[in-house]
């Protein structure tokens, strides 16, 4: 495995329309095959920090390397598009196709390794398929193949969030808030099966969490995001209740950036 | 933090009618408003010369109308199937062409997936342009252009009926759930991609409810194509007033209502099964 950053942030700020700074000067390392939680209240500014490691926020300023290549800038003929291939993403509300089977939720995954006019009508090589099966296997969710996506469980939705992530075949999964909405147990299965890819594959895993005790029970190294800043960057063996209160911070209800990641913005893009 | 206050109820009522200076000038606004809407009615019926007693004095000729054509000629009813068939033709083929060109308009026409404001703007400009002129006119332009018969209301229907489809399919893709269409971008698809998963599937059922909606207006417009010669029913219609034949309008009048009630059954059939 590479040794070295997979992604390297620096100097990042976001500033969205109407005034929110939602990014100051973040700047941050992460190395292949990491386990990172970013913990922070919400409106810290967790979800436009992944958003800009796969170009889905564009930063105001300051720069998101992937492998040394920065995101979105088309440098070295690599596409926004390639470099968000081997990024997946899971998120707090599954965004699945609720209308699709679950196989072809998963199979969402390839589009980016398929043709454009027969992957648009739903034809899928039988190798990606039978990729899509075993990923789905290893969610432990097979059997599901052929049901309605909307017809599963939030844990299994989430779970087919992860084997969607996994069939792009990735080297990184940024997770929004995975286990928000999820019961207790769910949550511990998702964040089970989290740190098994981690550790199976190599795959590096960046999630945030807003439940401190999760994130201190699996998280090995935990970056606290507060008003848009770094605040916290450490091993979390060495994290202390003086770190949390400093990410949390004074209990003071701030003016929080509502959470909607920017979507205007994207929606634009 | 500051102590939050808490609610109090006024201990009577008579505290509440107490009327303040603001809820005063909020009844004056309404009562304002009440008026301005009843003159504008007002002066809208002497400008459409509405009037009961015409109405009334009306009645007489209505009846002698009514019974001249009683009873109707169903000799012609044979005659009437072509063009019965031609007018449902017309709309098979009017709606069709509408969905064709509605659907890179509507994608066009949606906030979320419009690639470009400019191209937003000009598919909102054509839509409005293409609704704001009904088929009727549309066919007097294409009965100008291409000559009188059915193919001119087809072009008629498809024109004014891509202006209202484009305008629902844009609003039903501006409401769909943006989180799965961040996903799929996520995944590195294509934009197109993106459009066949994510939003195709979550507008399909609307989709197809407005085509089929459409369908059934279509074939109500197609019976009054013929008016201005582009095909359909509508001719028969126009020419046995034309010659006073008004049994054979009363037949006329029954296929179209047994025409239109038949199609709007199976429709509404069909679109029971995809909602």
């Amino acid at each position: 495995m590479k040794i070295g950053a997979v992604i390297k942030i620096s100097g990042l700020n976001k500033d969205f329309p109407g005034g929110v700074r939602a990014l100051r000067g973040v700047s941050l390392e992460v190395r292949a095959g990491e386990f990172l939680l970013m913990l922070g209240s919400s409106g810290a500014g967790k979800s436009t920090l992944l958003r800009c490691i796969n170009g889905l926020v564009a930063p105001t300023s300051g720069r998101v390397e992937l492998n040394g290549v920065p995101v979105g800038a088309g440098v070295k003929n690599i596409s926004l598009r390639e470099q968000r291939k081997s990024v997946g993403m899971i998120f707090q509300q599954f965004n699945l196709v609720r209308r699709l089977r679950v196989l072809d939720n998963v199979l969402c995954g390839r589009l980016y390794y398929n043709p454009l006019l027969s992957s648009c009508f739903n034809i899928f090589p039988q190798r990606d398929v039978q990729f899509a099966l075993s990923c789905l296997e290893r969610v432990g969710l097979r059997e599901k193949a052929y049901q309605r996506a909307d017809t599963l469980s939030g844990g299994q939705q989430q779970r087919v969030g992860i084997a969607r992530a996994l069939v792009q075949q990735p080297q990184v999964i940024l997770a929004d808030e995975p286990v928000a909405s999820l019961d207790p147990k769910s949550a511990r299965t998702v964040m089970d099966i989290l740190r098994e890819i981690n550790q199976q594959d190599g795959i590096t895993v960046i999630a945030s969490l807003h439940d401190v005790d999760l994130a201190l029970e699996y998280a090995r190294r935990v970056v606290g995001v507060r008003e848009g800043a770094v605040v916290v960057d450490k091993a979390a063996v060495k994290l202390t209740p003086k770190d949390i209160e400093n990410i949390y911070g004074g209990a003071k209800e701030q003016e929080v950036y509502d959470g909607t990641y920017g979507r205007l913005e994207y929606v634009r893009a | 933090m500051s102590e939050l206050k808490r609610p109090v109820l006024p201990p009577t009522d008579r505290d509440g009618r107490r009327q303040s200076g603001l809820e005063k000038l909020l009844y004056l606004q309404r009562a304002l408003i009440i008026g301005f809407v009843l003159a504008v009615y007002l002066w809208s019926a002497r400008g459409t010369n509405l009037s009961l007693p015409e109405l009334i004095e009306g009645f007489p000729h209505m009846a002698d109308f009514f019974s001249r054509m009683l009873p109707p000629n169903l000799a012609i009813l044979k005659d009437l199937v072509r063009p019965t068939v031609e007018t449902v033709q017309i709309a098979l083929w009017g709606t069709s062409l509408a969905v064709l060109l509605a659907i890179p308009l509507g994608l066009l026409a949606a906030r979320n997936i419009a690639p470009h404001p400019t191209l937003y703007a000009t598919a909102r400009f054509i839509l409005n342009a293409l609704r704001s002129i009904s088929e009727m006119v549309f066919a007097l332009i294409f009965v100008t252009a291409v000559g009188l018969g059915p193919f001119p209301g087809v072009l008629a229907l498809a024109f004014h009926s891509a202006g209202m489809l484009g305008k629902f399919y844009a609003e039903a893709i501006e409401n769909i759930d943006p989180g799965v269409v961040e996903a799929l971008e996520a995944t590195g698809a294509h934009k197109l991609q993106v459009i066949a998963f994510g939003v195709v599937p979550q507008v399909l059922p609307e989709f197809i409810a407005y085509n089929l909606y459409r369908l059934e207006h279509n074939v109500r417009q197609a019976t009054v194509l013929g008016l201005v010669g582009a095909g359909g029913i509508g001719f028969e219609l126009i020419t046995s007033m034309r010659l006073f034949k008004y049994p054979d309008t009363a037949a006329i009048l029954m296929m179209i209502l047994a025409t239109v009630t038949l199609v709007d059954y199976l429709s509404s059939r069909l679109r029971a099964r995809v909602i």
